[in-house]
Order: structure tokens, then C-alpha cells, then sequence
């Protein structure tokens, strides 16, 4: 097996031994620290649940705190691509698109 | 011992039936044996219609006899993804939260394959609604033929245990970020994601409107090749489906290579792959060149947000999707998957459309690719399969994007398909070194409506291999 293979086994590893501490373990494989991801905290989503009148039990809340925090932070690369202002959503999906000839 | 009629290509079976050497209900009946003998060990199957499969196969056998002959699929077994409805039968979606719910109605494409003649002999294993992580099943995790204390990867991962395992010719994946060129990877066999809208997706149990696609698995390229052209074209019960003319896939699978400009990029796609995953996929293209074809250096800039964005749409179109199942019976879906859909109803909508936005960009940059390729071919799995976890460690993974299965899967080699709609077909390349011996696997992407040349290709490739014929140790 090669250094990269080695590098996916040490990924592994790392994502096994932080089964006690699980966001600070996924984090570090993402090259993120727990503190990214918005600072998600059990009250804060507690709030938000709240407001966006979501049917997730108040008790559930505390359990997604670590899933909520790796998401925002992964998303991020996306959330601070800088696009051009003539970049449109695909909202109407379409896989023959202009630029195909269609 | 895998039986000799069940290492039989549909091709092949096809050609037999047809000449008359051999008999739709005695193939039919060599794959019930072997169910019964070998899944056991794979749990590829959730269900086998072994009753509405014999009375199929005897209806084949008259009527091919009889000169009423449908098409290279009559009279050969397939077995699709439980998420796929059959009308009268069980239709699971690998979940307790519908492991009792039998459809009255069918999905275009299993309509499709049982008006061409192929006979459904059963439903196969997935992830859980093909979101599961790891081995989440409702049913129990299926194993990978080729070392069964290994994962074959999801979601379709009964599709790809049980051709491997010669349990059917023929399958049925889904492929959301992955879910159908994963299994095929780990397995071995071929999976073909085709361009969104070529097949219908009506009767598939939604995860993402926007990026499901339904494909054939198969392991052959020919026997891809035939699947799709009975299961592709225009569905009205699809507003997606495409109104572009389906061409004769078989007829254009030549093994000629001369000129066809692969596409291979110089960054991005291979680097994180083990060496012989990298080395067993250039090889396989140098085969392709030492007959004529030629490589071009391609470049897919932003492919690496691929993966990230193509979770934020595929997330939030599963938990609007499963609203009112996470609402009313939440404890019916297994914790990662209930956790998964949580977590999404907190995705703002500017997350979901920066995620469009960069949709927009990778189909303008494969567009660009394919202005001076015919394909590109990278690696599918950035590694082997890989040892199954336990149901607990799978749900420890908190991880948004990752495969599932294996953690060694780079998604945007994947989600680029689903996030762009351009089709990818993966096949074998090889085995690794390190035992247990496991398939490795190479993917070629084409411009959209292009499953002609992939399958093309892909044949090509078969032609002068013999990856694919080899049998796994069960």
C-alpha cells in the first residue's frame, strides 16, 4: 500500500479514536476546528427550531449539536466561493443546458 | 462453486434462449439454488419472488418458442433495489419504516424491463431510503462477495454483492452522490449513472429530486447496453424525463478506439487515490492508447466543491422529502439517517442556492472539458473496499459528504455526475494486491445523451480484459 493509502487508513484511525470526542475528531479531518461552524450550541438551535417552527423534539436538539456544527463547517467552502454576478442557480434543472447546444 | 448457468452474461442467456440451448425456467431455477445456497453469507437479497418468477419464466419459454421473441432481455432474471416500486410486491426502501409497504403501482422502470421480457426474481439490499451510512440497512448489511467481512459500498449495495456474486445477471442501482458507481467499484461490476432525465425516475423513492438518477448494474457493457435501451426515453409521469431519442445502445458497441480523445485531468481527481487505484486506472487508459487512442489533459476547477454542495442540495431535498416522516415516526428511521434529515431542517435557503450557483459553474466546466475530449476517465474509489464497521461506528460518523461506506471515497469524483447530470459509467480495472483480493474501478464521464460512447468505451475495454470475468471466492 502506498503513502496515500496510508494517509486514508490514518483518516480512518483518527475519525475511530475520536469516537469520545466526535466533533473534534471529524473536524480535524476536515481542517477545521470545533469552533467553526457557526457556533452551533443546543440553545442557539434551540431558537432557531423555535423560530423556523421545526417539529424537532426540544430533546433531540442537544444530540445534533456536533452534526450541525461539521455541516456548517464543510459547507463553507461553498458559502465563501466568490462567483461571478452573471453565475445564476440551476434552479430549473436542466443536463442539456445552453452551453450544449440546447 | 458458482453454478455454471449463473456465471452466464445476459448476453449470453439471451443468445441461449433464443437458439433454444437453453431455457429461461432451468437459468431461472440454477439462480433460486444459488440464492438460497450463498445469500445467506451476502445478504443481498430482501426479498426473492421465486413464485411470480417461475410463472414469468414459464410464460418466457412459450412464448420465445413459440417465435414471439421481445428483445435480448426476454426471459433473463434481474433483480433492481428495493427502492424501486413493484406493484403487489414488498417494497422495503431498506427501512423498517416501510419494511410492509407493497405498492399499487410500478415504476416506469421495472414496467419497462418486465414489458421487454426480463423477469424479476427479486428485490435487493440497500441503505437505508440509499442515505443509511455504512452497513445501516433495515435489513442487515449486505457483504462483499469478493471478501465478505467487507462492505461492497452503498447505497446500492445489494445490487453490487449480488451480481458479483452471480446471484443475477441484471440490476437496478440508484445513484444520488455515488450510490450506483460505489458498489459497482467495490464489486466489480459495471454501473452506470446515465444523464439526468434519459431514464425515468418515477415509482424510485425520492431522496433528491434533483440529483437521483436510476441505472442499469450489470457485468457487462453490453448487458448495460441493453438494460438501458429498454428502460430509456421520454416518461410523462416524470416531468424530468428527456424527450431525446434513445439510440440502439448494442448496436453501436464496437471494440474500435482509433481516435477517441480521452480526457485526463491534471489535477483534482487522482491525487488522493491509493497508487494502484491510480496505476490500475492509467493502465487500463494506455491500453485504450496503445490502440489508437489519445490522452488530453482536462481541467475541472471547482470539482472539488462537488461533493460539499451536492450534500447541501441532496440533504435538503431529503428532509423536505421526508417531512412528515421525520415529523410523525421519526423513531422508525435508524438514528444517523433520522439525524441527517434533523440537521438539514437548520440549512438556510442561501446555502442551498450558493449550492445551485456552483451546480451552474461545474456544468459550464465540464462543458468546456468535453469541447476537446470524447470522455474522461479517472478513478471511481480512491481505494478498495474497505471492512465493514459496525452499526455503531457508523452512526459515530457525523461527517456531512463522505462516503458512507468506505471513508476513502473522494465524493466529487462522484457527485460531480449528480451535481452536473452528465453520465458516468464505472467498470473494473483490476484487483488489489493486498489481500483480500478487491476489485478496483475507473469511471468515464461523457457530455450529456452520450451513454453510447461510455458503453462504447467500456466495452472496448472489456474486450481486451478479462477483469470482469473473474469469480469471487464464494
Amino acid at each position: 500500500m502506498g503513502m496515500k493509502g496510508m494517509r486514508v487508513l490514518t483518516r480512518r484511525r483518527v475519525l475511530q479514536g475520536a469516537a469520545a470526542a466526535p466533533v473534534a475528531g471529524a473536524a480535524l479531518l476536515v481542517g477545521c476546528t470545533p469552533a467553526d461552524g457557526g457556533g452551533a450550541t443546543a440553545a442557539k438551535l434551540e431558537a432557531a427550531n423555535a423560530m423556523l417552527d421545526n417539529p424537532l423534539p426540544p430533546e433531540r436538539l442537544p444530540r445534533i449539536v456536533p452534526a450541525v456544527r461539521m455541516n456548517h463547517a464543510f459547507f463553507g467552502a461553498v458559502r465563501d466561493l466568490e462567483m461571478d454576478d452573471l453565475v445564476e442557480p440551476a434552479v430549473t434543472f436542466r443536463a442539456l443546458g445552453p452551453e450544449n447546444g440546447a | 462453486m458458482i453454478p455454471e448457468l449463473c456465471q452466464l452474461d445476459a448476453r449470453t442467456l439471451s443468445e441461449r434462449f433464443r437458439s433454444r440451448e437453453l431455457s429461461p425456467v432451468e437459468v431461472l431455477e440454477a439462480h433460486l439454488a444459488h440464492i438460497e445456497a450463498v445469500d445467506p453469507k451476502i445478504n443481498s437479497y430482501i426479498t426473492v419472488t421465486a413464485d411470480h418468477a417461475r410463472a414469468r419464466a414459464a410464460e418466457a419459454e412459450s412464448e420465445i418458442a413459440g417465435g414471439d421473441w421481445r428483445g435480448p432481455l426476454h426471459g433473463v432474471p434481474y433483480a433492481p433495489k428495493d427502492i424501486l416500486a413493484t406493484a403487489g410486491i414488498l417494497t422495503t426502501n431498506g427501512s423498517k419504516a416501510t419494511a410492509d409497504w407493497v405498492p399499487d403501482y410500478e415504476s416506469t422502470i421495472t414496467e419497462r424491463l418486465n414489458a421487454a421480457g426480463a423477469i424479476l426474481i427479486g428485490k435487493l439490499n440497500l441503505l437505508e431510503f440509499a442515505m443509511g451510512s455504512g452497513v445501516l440497512s433495515g435489513f442487515g448489511p449486505a457483504r462483499n462477495p469478493w471478501a465478505t467481512d467487507y462492505t461492497p459500498s452503498g447505497s446500492s449495495s445489494g445490487s453490487g454483492a449480488a451480481l458479483a456474486a452471480r446471484l443475477t445477471p441484471l440490476s437496478i442501482g440508484t445513484d444520488t452522490g455515488g450510490s450506483i458507481r460505489g458498489p459497482a467499484a467495490a464489486c466489480g461490476v459495471v454501473g452506470l449513472k446515465q444523464t439526468y432525465g434519459r431514464v425515468s425516475r418515477f415509482g424510485v423513492t425520492t431522496l433528491s429530486w434533483t440529483l437521483d438518477h436510476a441505472g442499469p448494474m450489470t457485468r457487462t457493457a453490453w448487458d448495460a447496453a441493453a438494460m438501458l435501451a429498454a428502460i430509456a426515453g421520454e416518461d410523462p409521469r416524470d416531468a424530468t424525463s428527456a424527450g431525446v431519442p434513445v439510440p440502439d445502445y448494442v448496436a453501436g458497441l464496437t471494440p474500435e478506439v482509433e481516435g477517441l480523445r480521452i480526457g485526463v485531468p491534471t489535477s483534482g481527481f487522482y491525487e488522493d487515490a491509493e497508487e494502484e487505484v491510480q496505476d490500475a486506472v492509467r493502465a487500463a487508459i494506455q491500453a485504450l492508447v496503445d490502440d489508437g487512442a489519445e490522452i488530453v489533459d482536462v481541467g475541472v476547477p471547482h470539482a472539488g466543491l462537488a461533493g460539499s454542495a451536492g450534500w447541501i442540495v441532496a440533504m435538503a431535498e431529503a428532509a423536505t422529502f421526508h417531512e412528515k416522516r421525520l415529523r410523525d415516526r421519526p423513531e422508525d428511521l435508524d438514528p444517523l439517517v433520522r439525524e441527517r434529515l434533523e440537521v438539514a431542517k437548520f440549512y438556510p435557503a442561501t446555502d442551498y442556492l450558493k449550492a445551485l450557483r456552483v451546480r451552474t459553474l461545474l456544468k459550464r466546466e465540464l462543458a468546456d472539458v468535453f469541447r476537446s475530449c470524447d470522455v474522461m476517465i479517472v478513478p471511481s474509489s480512491f481505494a478498495p473496499a474497505s471492512p465493514l464497521r459496525s452499526e455503531e461506528e457508523a452512526r459515530s460518523d457525523v461527517r456531512p459528504g463522505t462516503d458512507p461506506d468506505t471513508l476513502t471515497t473522494r465524493p466529487g469524483n462522484t457527485f460531480l455526475g449528480n451535481m452536473t447530470g452528465y453520465p458516468a459509467l464505472t467498470l473494473g480495472c483490476g484487483f488489489s494486491t493486498e489481500a483480500p483480493k478487491r476489485p478496483l474501478a475507473l469511471q468515464i464521464y461523457g457530455p450529456p445523451f452520450s451513454e453510447g460512447r461510455l458503453l462504447q468505451v467500456a466495452h472496448a475495454y472489456q474486450e481486451r480484459t478479462a477483469w470482469h470475468e473473474q469469480l469471487p471466492p464464494i
